[in-house]
């Protein structure tokens, strides 16, 4: 009886092991099985292995992933079949992990990546949490990763070799937060953010910037794993807010929208989503029918925005693709990857240290422009920054490409 | 920031609200351990479990303005889940002659919240969802509260009574305590002591159904939203005393009302940790717990 019993146990063990390993969203593809992108014509090359280090599923944010995932795919299908391959026309193959939006998870990771599937280079990185804790296994394996949406100024401020960035530093982005309540005549901004590395860098940063600007700001740092956020929310009502940044992640941003309108807070107050969260409209819009009109959002494109070549085959591919218009996380994965692709080809070898300095001194064509990440003071360590914009939802179930365009930074239209 | 009367009274309205339907998950939990002897690791994984269950029905059966009918659905499911759980995978512990049931338990109802919690995200995706927003914002004092958490209050108050009327006045409650007291004089008594287990099993999975239930337009529906409805469920349990219905319920409103305050007077980044530090206070004032008792052992 004993032994069945324990039978039973290793049945569910294993249910639940089946279950996990089918949980991921996107399958992850590795060298022995069908590569994610189509091979190029020569086909007899062997392929150069790419990694796609990304949040599938939870505590991460998987539907962020999934976005950055599909540029990855589509930017390892415009060096395959545009581009002519990387390293001696080889095509690139991508091998994706899943870091569940977890430090630890994330940089063991990089570490398969790396040791077992023998990539040259890792993309994708979102959680700033968990792009930090890779920045040590990089610094020890010696392979490039390109941060794709980890925006803590730490990432790139620690100076690692192998640690690049294209996305907004926090120190950036609180600029823009805070010139753009200054251009909407606000002088009290209300900051509420999780606990995460990216909300306690952001928050440190609009603080630092408002005191610069002369604005009141107030502070807000709660659990991630906090569900009920009522107290803060009315805490910040009581404060007498003129504007509200929404900085939360995973699923908090989405619970901030609806308890501030609880509250009557948002949208008598207007709100700000510092990150491009609302861009994921599908879900936005499901889950704020009634109460997610008239959000501002912070993000690095807009329909009206100037591509580059390579920008304008994305967002046609994409188009005929998935009948949508790419967002900027998609955009940022496919630029990210075809920058890895093209340092191994530029250097001839997949080899971590000729990638590096390739990616060191090139310059390369990106889907916003010419990216260069050179050897900056502090956090602008190999950084190379975006445009910033801010756009806002001017009425029910509106797509990305229609929200309005309020205020531009470093930005060239079309 | 300057605390005025109408600001504290709000959030102890706002504390007690939270209480109240902490005390749904904590009852449920307190419940199957009080019979069984056994903590069941898995209940947030029924909490979120009904939540599906109360969007699946809404959206795609009920429509919104039957959401109360998805409510009951969700319950009446995930009783039957529960039954059917305890029968497969919790009876062994009883029935097989077992000697370290504790350790069974343990590893069982971990399984199965690996288990349940994967298998959602197979079949739902990792997307956040909502059954929808039913009801207008009400006011309560001075504070605006959305018209779905004030239903959500409404409800677990309901089912806190009715599982007091439960316990207290019916032939089933009497049977109930008596489990809880001693197993084996309840079978000499001629009850059958593995359907009394199987059914408090189901009522306890049921409750943390109906608070997933309640709560999904509120705190919303995705895999993991049970996670920490558990964490406050062993908190309000331990500060309570284990297997007590009352202290499950005065623990959960003194947890709700602690973090709420908390929040404001000291810091909200610091809410999860004010729960702690009133569970180590009760722990070192009363190592039992408010109504927990000292275990006799022969």
């Amino acid at each position: 009886m004993r032994a069945n019993t324990f039978r039973v146990i290793a049945m569910f063990v294993l249910l639940g092991l089946v279950a996990t390993a089918c949980s991921a969203p996107a399958a992850p593809t590795t060298p022995a099985q069908a590569p994610t992108a189509p091979a190029a014509k020569p086909a007899a090359k062997p392929p150069v292995y790419m990694g796609a280090l990304l949040p599938l599923s939870e505590p991460g944010a998987p539907q962020a992933g999934q976005l950055i995932l599909r540029g990855i795919q589509m930017g390892a299908e415009y060096v395959n079949t545009v581009l002519g391959g990387s390293v001696d026309g080889r095509p690139v193959e991508i091998v994706t992990e899943d870091d569940k939006g977890t430090p630890e998870v994330g940089a063991s990771g990089y570490r398969r990546l790396v040791q077992e599937k023998k990539v040259a280079g890792v993309t994708g990185c979102y959680h700033s949490s968990v792009c930090l804790a890779v920045n040590e296994v990089a610094k020890e394996l010696g392979v490039p990763v390109i941060v794709t949406q980890g925006s803590n100024a730490a990432i790139t401020a620690s100076r690692i070799p192998q640690v690049f960035r294209t996305h907004l530093i926090d120190p950036i982005r609180a600029i823009a937060l805070i010139d753009f309540a200054k251009s909407q005549g606000h002088k009290k901004v209300a900051i509420m953010a999780d606990n995460t590395d990216f909300g306690v860098g952001l928050t440190t940063a609009v603080k630092n910037e408002g005191a610069a600007q002369g604005l009141q700001v107030k502070a807000t740092v709660y659990d991630r794993a906090a569900v009920d956020l009522t107290p803060e929310l009315l805490e910040i009502k009581s404060w007498g807010p003129e504007i509200i940044f929404n900085g939360g992640t995973g699923n908090t941003e989405h619970r901030i929208v609806d308890q501030a309108f609880d509250i009557g807070l948002f949208p008598k107050i207007p709100m700000l989503a510092t990150s491009d969260w609302p861009y994921r409209s599908e879900e936005y819009w499901k889950l704020h029918p009634k109460n997610g009109v008239g959000i501002y959002i912070l993000t690095a494109y807009h329909q009206d925005m100037a591509l580059t070549k390579s920008g304008k085959w994305l967002y046609d591919a994409y188009m005929k693709k998935y009948g949508e218009a790419p967002t900027y996380s998609t955009l940022n994965g496919f630029g990210d990857l075809v920058l890895l692709a093209e340092a191994a080809k530029r250097a001839g070898s997949t080899d971590g240290k000729a990638m590096v300095k390739e990616l060191e001194t090139g310059s390369f064509e990106f889907w916003a422009g010419t990216v260069t990440m050179p050897q900056g003071e502090g956090a602008m360590w190999h950084q190379w920054t975006p445009p910033v914009v801010i756009t806002q939802y001017a009425a029910a179930n509106q797509l990305p490409k229609d929200a309005k365009l309020v205020y531009t930074f470093n930005y060239k239209a079309k | 920031m300057t605390i005025t009367p109408e600001l504290l009274l709000n959030f102890t309205i706002a504390g007690l609200m939270i209480g109240v339907l902490y005390a749904l998950m904590a009852l449920g939990i307190t419940f199957i351990y009080s019979i069984m002897k056994m903590i069941n690791w898995a209940m947030g994984e029924f909490y979120m479990l009904g939540s599906y269950v109360q969007w699946a029905l809404v959206v795609f059966l009920l429509g919104a303005d039957y959401w109360f009918v998805g409510i009951i659905g969700s319950m009446i499911l995930v009783f039957v889940v529960g039954l059917i759980v305890q029968r497969v995978l919790i009876s062994p512990m009883f029935t097989s002659g077992m000697e370290r049931r504790d350790e069974y338990g343990t590893v069982v109802t971990i399984a199965l919240s690996l288990f349940l919690r994967n298998l959602m995200t197979v079949l739902s995706g990792p997307d956040t969802r909502t059954p929808g927003r039913f009801l207008p914002p009400v006011t309560l004092g001075t504070l605006p509260v959305s018209g779905d958490r004030f239903a959500a209050f409404v409800g677990a108050l309901l089912l806190i009574f009715l599982f007091y009327l439960l316990l207290n006045y019916t032939w089933v409650g009497m049977a109930f305590k008596a489990s809880s007291q001693n197993r084996v004089g309840v079978q000499t008594a001629g009850i059958n002591i593995l359907r009394i287990d199987q059914a408090a099993f189901a009522i306890g999975v049921m409750l943390a159904a109906a608070a997933g239930a309640l709560l999904a337009p509120v705190f919303l529906v995705y895999p993991s939203n049970g996670a920490i409805a558990t964490v406050k469920g062993f908190e309000i349990i331990i500060i309570g005393g284990m297997g007590s219905i009352p202290g499950a319920v005065l623990g959960a409103i003194a947890l709700g009302l602690t973090e709420s305050l908390g929040s404001v007077f000291i810091s909200s980044g610091l809410r999860d940790v004010f729960g702690f530090v009133l569970l180590i206070i009760i722990l070192l004032i009363k190592p039992t717990g408010l109504f927990g008792e000292r275990e006799r052992l022969s």
